[in-house]
C-alpha cells in the first residue's frame, strides 16, 4: 500500500529550483541573491545542514455525527447563532501542568469565554452532558487510514482527556484516543516513518478576543479529527511537501474526510543540526508548506551567522532599562506621543548591535522582528531599534539625545518602547532576554506561519501534555478479525490512472473525477452507458466536470446536478430524444427549477429531436420562398440560408443534416 | 519475566513496537500508559512481551526521586503562594470594612469532591476539604474558613442516619462559633439532605448546601462558582438552609434555593437545582459581591439556635401508577412502617381499588400522606370524588409540598410529634417555608 508514487498532480505545483545558490548578506543586511524572486533566492545543501521535518497533520472527518455526540457534523455561520453562554476556566492545582498557576490564573481566570450555540450544538459541547462512546465511522475511517499506513493498531482504545485550559473547549480538556503505532510511507524521495494516530475531537472556534473575553464557536467542537505523526524524516523541503501531500491524498482516498480550507492542518517541526526546533502552527495551504520550510531554514542559517558575527564583534547585552521619558518630551513622532501619555518610555543598548537589528534573518523579517515578537506576545504593539531610524517622526536629533542619555556609541543599537509602564517593562525584560539568546543561535520555539511563508513568535514550545483518562467512557476492543477485513479504498491516483485506462479519458478528465468528490457517481454512470455510441465516458467526463464548473461560473446553482439527474439526461441523449448539444440548456433549466421532471423542461423548452422529415418540409418552403436570391447566388446561397434553419431548429438537429437536405433542395432549384 | 503494575515494559505486536508503564493486567489483557500519556490495552495473545526494562522497584527508585523534586518545587511553589496569599490577605483585610466571618466548611463527598482515581481509573469522591479549600483560596477573602471531613461518599450513599449525624456536627459548629455553614454533597439527594437538615436544625445563621455536578478536578467543573457563592451566602444574613448551585449554564450567578422546596431537575445540567412552586430567595453573583433578594427569608438571629435530630426512619414513598398493584401498601403496613408518602397524579389521585387499603393503612395508625407526580402544582382533595374519598379514608394531602420533602418532614414529624393528631395537623403546617400559599405564574 505505502508503494505509492508520488501523485501526479503534485508535479504541477511543486517545482523545485534545482539550482544552488550562495547566500550571502550585503552591509545593507539585505539577504543578496541573483532573483528578487523570494522563494529562489535562497537554496541550501539541506543534507549538509542536517535538515530534519516532522509532519503532524490533523484531518477532519466527513462522518455523519460528532466524535462524543450525536449532533451533526456541520460548520455554521456564526449569524446563524441562536444562544451564547460563558464560563471562567480554571485551570486545576496539580493537574493543569501549567508551571504557575496563579499566572494562568490571572490571564484565564479572571476572563470568560463566551460561547456562540446553534441549534445544531446540544448539551454534549457544552460540557452539561456525558460524552458517549467514541463514533464508530471515525473509528473505522482512523482504522482503514491506519491500515493504509501500514500501521498496527491497539486492541483496545482508552479516551484521554488532554488538558487544555485556553478556552478552547468548555470542559478544559480536549478528548483524545490512541489509535495505531509504528506505520511507514514510501514516496520517491524516500521512506518516511509515521509515528503515530490518534483520533481526537477538534476544538471550538476562535471569534477573536477582547480585555474582557475571548469568544468561542461551538459549531467545530467535537468534530473528528485524525491526528498523524511522522517520525522528522523529511530531509529537503520538496520531500516535505510531497510527504504532506501523499498523506492528504491518502486520506481523501477514504472518502470520508472534510475537504476545503480549515479542514486539514499540518504543523511543521523544523529543526538544522545547529539550530532548534521549530515547531510551526497554522499552515493551511498545501502549497506553502515546502516554502515555509525553505524559510524557516533561512531563518536558522541567518541567526546562527548573526551569532558569529555578533561573538567576533564582542557584542554584549547588558540588560539595563533607562526610562527615556524626557528625551522625547519635545518629540514629534505622534506614536511615541502616544505612547507617552498613559505611560513612559523605556530604553536598553545592545552593545555592538548597530547594524544587527535591522539585518534580515527572512525576506522582510530581521533580528528586530524577531525581538518585536517577544514584546507583542505581552501586549505591547512593538518596538523602535536605531537601526531603522531616523522614521516614524523620530528625527536625527532625537536619536542622537537618546544615544547621549544611555551612552551608547555608534557601535551600538538602542531600543526602546512606549507605554503602560508595567507593560513594556515586562516586555523589555523579553527582549533582552531574546537579544542575549542571539549568541545561542536559534531558540527552540513554538511559531505561527504567516500568508508569505514567513514565520513569526508564538510561544515556547509546548510541555508535555497533562493526559487523564476519560472517566466517562469506556473503552473499545478492536478485534484483530474486523481490522485485518476492513476492506481499504482504492487510492485515488490509482483511480485517475485506472480511469484512463478502462475508460480511455485523457488525463486532465480521469484525475479531475479521481479527485472529485464524487469519482463514484461517475464509474456507475460509466458503465451503465458502456454500450452507447453517443454516450461515451469522455462526454459524460466532459459534462461531470467542465458542463458542470461552466454552469457553475455562469451563476447555476448546479447543487441539483446529482447523479441520478445526469443519468436521466444521458438517458434522453442515448434513445435520441435530444441532442447532445441540448444538454446544457437543459441543465441550467432544471438548476433553476429542481423537482421539474426532464422530459417537461424537454417540451417546454423545445429540446427534443426533430424528425428529419419535418426539417426537410421546413427547407422546401425556404428554398421555395428564396428561389430569386438562389438563382442570383447559386451554390454560394448555402451559407445564408443554414442560418433560418437552424435558428428554428436551434440544437435538435445536426448540422450536417441541415446542410446535406438543403444543399439537395437548393440543387434541385438550380437544375429545374 | 513477571509482568506485574508499574512494570516499564515493550511489547511487540505485528512488527509494531509499543512501550511504556504497564498499569494494569489480567489474564487476557494488558493495559499501559505509553509515551504521550495516553492508555492502551492489547490482548495477551496478539502481542509478545520483548522487553522488561526495568523492575517496579527501579521505576520506583525514580519517581520516588523525581517526586521528590517535584516536592520541593511544589513545596516552594506553595510557599511562595502562601506568601503571597497571605500578602493579598493582609493587603485586603486593610480594604476590607467589615470584619471577616467565620465559616466551617463540612465535607460530606459527592461530585464536589471527585477526582480521577490512579488506582482503579474511576473517578470517585477523594478531594478532602482541605483540598478543596487549597484549590479555591479566594474562598478565604470572603471568611475565616474552618474545615471539616464529616464524610466522603456519593450522596446515594447517603442514608438518614448520615443526615442525622451531619445535623449534630452543624449544631456543634454553630454552637461553638461558626457564622455561617456551608455543606459540601453529592447533588442527587441533596434536596433529601438540606430538606432533612432544615427542619433538624432551628438555625441562627446561614447554612449553605452546595455542590457540583461535574468533576472537581475537570477545568470546567462548576465546583468553583458554586463554592464562592456559596461563602457569599454563607456570610450574608440569610439564616436558613439553603441550596447555592447555578442558576443559568453560564458562570454568572447562583440561585439560593430554600432547602424544603429545592429540587434536582435534570441529570447532568449545572442550573439542574430548581425552587418548586415558589421563587428562589435570592441570586447571588460570581464576580461581583451582590446578593438580589427575591423573596422573604428568616434573618441572622431572628430564631434561636435548637436541634431536633428526632427522626423515625420507618417511612416509605410510593409511586402510583396506572394499575399498581394496591397490596404494596399492606406489605409496608405489615412490615410495620408508621408513615408512608404517596405520589398520586393530578391533584393527589389514586385509583378506586387503592382506597381501601390506605384505609386499612390509616386505621393501623400509619400516617399516609398524599402528594403529586406533577412536580409543581399543590394536591386538592375537594375537586374530584377521589380525593374526597382519601379524605375520608384519613389520608392526609399536604399541600405543595415535593415529595421528597413530605418524606423527609414525615419523618422527622413522627419523631417529634407525641400523637398522630398532632403529626398529622404538623404535616400541613409550614414550619420551614415548605409550603408556599400563593402560587404565582412567574
Amino acid at each position: 500500500m505505502t508503494e505509492t508514487k508520488t501523485t501526479s498532480t503534485t508535479s504541477t505545483t511543486s517545482v523545485t529550483s534545482t539550482k544552488s545558490k550562495t547566500f550571502t548578506t550585503s552591509a545593507n543586511g539585505k539577504i543578496d541573491s541573483d532573483s528578487s524572486d523570494s522563494s529562489d533566492s535562497f537554496e541550501f545543501d539541506y543534507e549538509k545542514l542536517g535538515l530534519m521535518v516532522g509532519l503532524e497533520i490533523h484531518q477532519q472527518l466527513d462522518t455523519k455525527e460528532k466524535l462524543h455526540c450525536s449532533c451533526s457534523n456541520t460548520i455554521r455561520d456564526e449569524s446563524d447563532s441562536n444562544f451564547e453562554f460563558f464560563r471562567y476556566l480554571r485551570p486545576k492545582s496539580g493537574i493543569s501542568g501549567v508551571i504557575d498557576p496563579a499566572a494562568v490564573e490571572q490571564t484565564m481566570a479572571k476572563r470568560p469565554s463566551v460561547y456562540k450555540g446553534f441549534d445544531s450544538v446540544c448539551l454534549g459541547e457544552m460540557d452539561e452532558e456525558a460524552p458517549l462512546p467514541l463514533n464508530s465511522e471515525a473509528l473505522e475511517t482512523a482504522l482503514v487510514v491506519s491500515k493504509m499506513f501500514n500501521m498496527v493498531p491497539v486492541d483496545k482504545v482508552y479516551v484521554m482527556r488532554k488538558i487544555i485550559v485556553d478556552g478552547s473547549s468548555p470542559t478544559g480538556f480536549q478528548r483524545t484516543s490512541f489509535i495505531s503505532g509504528s506505520g511507514s510511507l514510501k514516496t520517491e524521495s524516500g521512506t518516511c516513518r509515521i509515528a503515530t494516530m490518534s483520533l481526537e475531537e477538534d476544538s471550538a472556534t476562535s471569534l477573536g478576543s477582547s480585555d474582557e473575553h475571548l469568544k468561542y464557536s461551538l459549531d467545530r467542537l467535537g468534530i473528528p479529527l485524525i491526528e498523524v505523526a511522522t517520525y522528522p524524516d523529511m530531509k529537503t523541503p520538496s520531500q516535505v511537501y510531497e510527504v504532506a501531500s501523499e498523506i492528504g491524498m491518502i486520506f481523501r482516498s477514504t472518502g470520508k474526510v472534510k475537504r476545503g480550507i480549515g479542514t486539514i492542518r499540518q504543523d511543521v517541526n523544523v529543526s538544522i543540526s545547529d539550530g532548534a526546533r521549530v515547531e510551526i502552527k497554522g499552515v493551511q495551504a498545501l502549497d506553502m508548506i515546502e516554502e515555509i520550510v525553505k524559510r524557516e531554514v533561512l531563518r536558522q542559517v541567518s541567526l546562527l551567522k548573526l551569532r558569529d558575527d555578533l561573538l567576533s564583534k564582542k557584542a554584549s547585552v547588558p540588560g539595563e532599562i533607562f526610562d527615556v521619558t524626557e528625551v522625547f518630551s519635545n518629540t514629534k513622532s505622534k506614536v511615541l506621543q502616544r505612547g507617552m501619555k498613559n505611560g513612559c518610555i523605556l530604553a536598553t543598548v545592545l552593545k555592538g548591535f548597530n547594524g544587527f537589528v535591522g539585518r534580515e534573518v527572512q525576506p522582510g523579517r530581521r533580528l528586530g522582528s524577531e525581538l518585536s515578537d517577544k514584546a507583542k506576545a505581552v501586549g505591547v504593539s512593538g518596538l523602535f531599534h536605531t537601526d531603522e531610524l531616523p522614521n516614524y517622526g523620530i528625527t536625527k536629533d532625537d536619536v542622537n539625545s537618546l544615544r547621549n542619555f544611555v551612552n551608547a556609541d555608534s557601535d551600538d543599537a538602542v531600543i526602546f518602547m512606549a507605554g503602560n509602564e508595567f507593560l513594556i517593562r515586562k516586555a523589555m525584560d523579553l527582549v533582552i532576554e531574546r537579544a542575549r539568546y542571539a549568541f545561542e543561535g536559534v531558540p527552540g520555539e513554538t511559531r505561527y506561519a504567516q500568508a508569505d511563508g514567513n514565520t513569526s513568535y508564538l510561544r515556547p514550545l509546548p510541555g508535555p501534555a497533562r493526559m487523564f483518562p476519560e472517566t466517562d467512557i469506556l473503552p473499545v476492543c478492536v478485534k484483530d478479525s474486523y481490522f485485518k477485513n476492513l476492506p481499504l479504498p482504492e487510492l485515488l491516483n490509482e483511480k485517475a490512472d485506472r480511469f484512463m485506462k478502462e475508460y480511455n479519458l485523457n488525463r486532465e478528465f480521469a484525475e479531475q473525477l479521481a479527485y472529485s468528490y464524487n469519482p463514484d457517481g461517475f464509474e456507475k454512470i460509466a458503465k451503465k452507458f458502456v454500450n452507447s455510441s453517443a454516450v461515451t465516458p469522455t462526454f459524460i467526463a466532459r459534462n461531470m466536470t467542465g458542463t458542470k464548473a461552466e454552469l457553475k461560473r455562469g451563476g447555476t446553482n448546479v447543487d441539483y446536478l446529482t447523479d441520478e439527474i445526469f443519468e436521466e439526461a444521458f438517458d434522453l441523449v442515448d434513445y435520441g430524444k435530444i441532442s447532445k448539444e441540448s444538454l446544457i440548456p437543459l441543465f441550467e433549466e432544471y438548476c433553476k427549477t429542481p423537482n421539474t421532471p426532464l422530459s417537461e423542461i424537454v417540451s417546454k423548452k423545445n429540446l427534443s429531436v426533430v424528425d428529419l422529415s419535418e426539417v426537410e418540409e421546413f427547407i422546401i418552403k425556404l428554398v421555395n420562398e428564396k428561389k430569386d436570391f438562389i438563382k442570383e447566388k447559386q451554390n454560394s446561397a448555402l451559407g445564408p440560408l443554414m442560418g433560418p434553419v437552424m435558428g428554428e431548429f436551434r440544437g435538435r438537429v445536426d448540422g450536417k443534416d441541415v446542410s446535406r437536405l438543403l444543399k439537395q433542395e437548393i440543387d434541385k432549384i438550380l437544375n429545374s | 519475566m513477571e509482568i506485574t503494575t508499574g512494570k516499564f515494559i515493550k511489547v511487540e505486536k505485528d512488527g509494531a513496537f509499543f512501550e511504556g508503564n504497564v498499569i494494569k493486567e489480567t489474564d487476557d489483557e494488558i493495559t499501559m500508559k505509553i509515551d504521550g500519556g495516553y492508555i492502551v490495552g492489547f490482548n495477551k495473545e496478539n502481542i509478545k512481551v520483548v522487553e522488561v526494562e526495568k523492575t517496579k522497584e527501579e521505576v520506583k527508585i525514580e519517581e520516588e526521586k523525581k517526586e521528590v523534586k517535584d516536592e520541593k518545587k511544589e513545596e516552594n511553589e506553595k510557599k511562595e503562594k502562601v506568601k503571597e496569599e497571605k500578602k493579598g490577605e493582609e493587603e485586603k483585610k486593610e480594604k476590607r470594612e467589615w470584619e471577616k466571618k467565620n465559616v466551617s466548611i463540612l465535607a460530606v463527598g459527592g461530585t464536589i469532591a471527585c477526582t480521577y482515581d490512579e488506582k482503579t481509573y474511576t473517578a470517585s469522591p477523594a478531594v478532602t476539604a482541605d483540598e478543596m479549600l487549597a484549590d479555591i483560596p479566594e474562598l478565604k477573602n470572603y471568611a475565616n474558613i474552618n474545615t471539616r471531613q464529616v464524610d466522603n461518599i456519593l450522596s446515594e450513599n447517603m442514608k438518614p442516619k448520615h443526615w442525622i449525624n451531619l445535623a449534630k456536627i452543624i449544631y456543634e459548629e454553630i454552637k461553638s462559633g461558626a457564622d455561617g455553614i456551608i455543606v459540601t454533597c453529592g447533588t442527587d439527594t441533596l434536596s433529601y439532605v438540606a430538606s432533612a437538615i432544615s427542619f433538624m436544625v432551628k438555625t441562627s445563621v446561614p447554612i449553605v448546601f452546595t455542590g457540583s455536578q461535574k468533576n472537581a478536578d475537570r477545568p470546567g467543573s462548576d465546583n468553583h462558582m458554586n463554592l464562592i457563592c456559596s461563602v457569599k451566602v454563607a456570610t450574608s444574613d440569610i439564616a436558613e438552609s439553603v441550596v447555592v448551585m447555578h442558576g443559568t449554564v453560564s458562570d454568572d450567578y447562583c440561585e439560593i434555593h430554600r432547602a424544603t422546596k429545592v429540587r434536582k431537575m435534570h441529570s447532568s445540567r449545572r442550573d439542574a437545582f430548581k425552587s418548586i412552586n415558589a421563587k428562589p430567595i435570592g441570586e447571588v453573583e460570581y464576580k461581583k459581591d451582590e446578593i438580589r433578594i427575591l423573596s422573604d427569608y428568616v434573618k441572622r438571629g431572628e430564631i434561636e439556635l435548637k436541634l431536633k435530630p428526632d427522626f423515625v426512619e420507618k417511612c416509605a414513598l410510593i409511586k402510583f401508577f396506572p394499575g399498581s398493584d394496591p397490596k404494596i401498601i399492606d406489605f409496608y403496613v405489615d412490615e410495620g412502617y408508621y408513615g408512608l408518602v404517596i405520589e398520586g397524579v393530578g391533584m393527589g389521585h389514586v385509583s378506586d381499588d387503592w382506597i381501601s387499603h390506605l384505609k386499612r393503612a390509616c386505621d393501623k395508625n400509619v400516617l399516609v400522606v398524599i402528594t403529586t407526580q406533577t412536580i409543581y402544582g399543590k394536591t386538592n382533595q375537594v375537586v374530584y370524588e377521589t380525593g374526597r374519598k382519601l379524605s375520608e379514608a384519613g389520608v392526609v394531602g399536604v399541600e405543595d409540598m415535593t415529595s421528597e420533602t413530605a418524606l423527609v418532614k414525615l419523618m422527622w414529624v413522627l419523631g417529634n410529634c407525641g400523637n398522630l393528631r398532632c403529626a398529622k395537623h404538623t404535616m400541613k403546617k409550614n414550619l420551614r417555608g415548605e409550603i408556599e400559599k400563593r402560587h404565582l405564574i412567574v
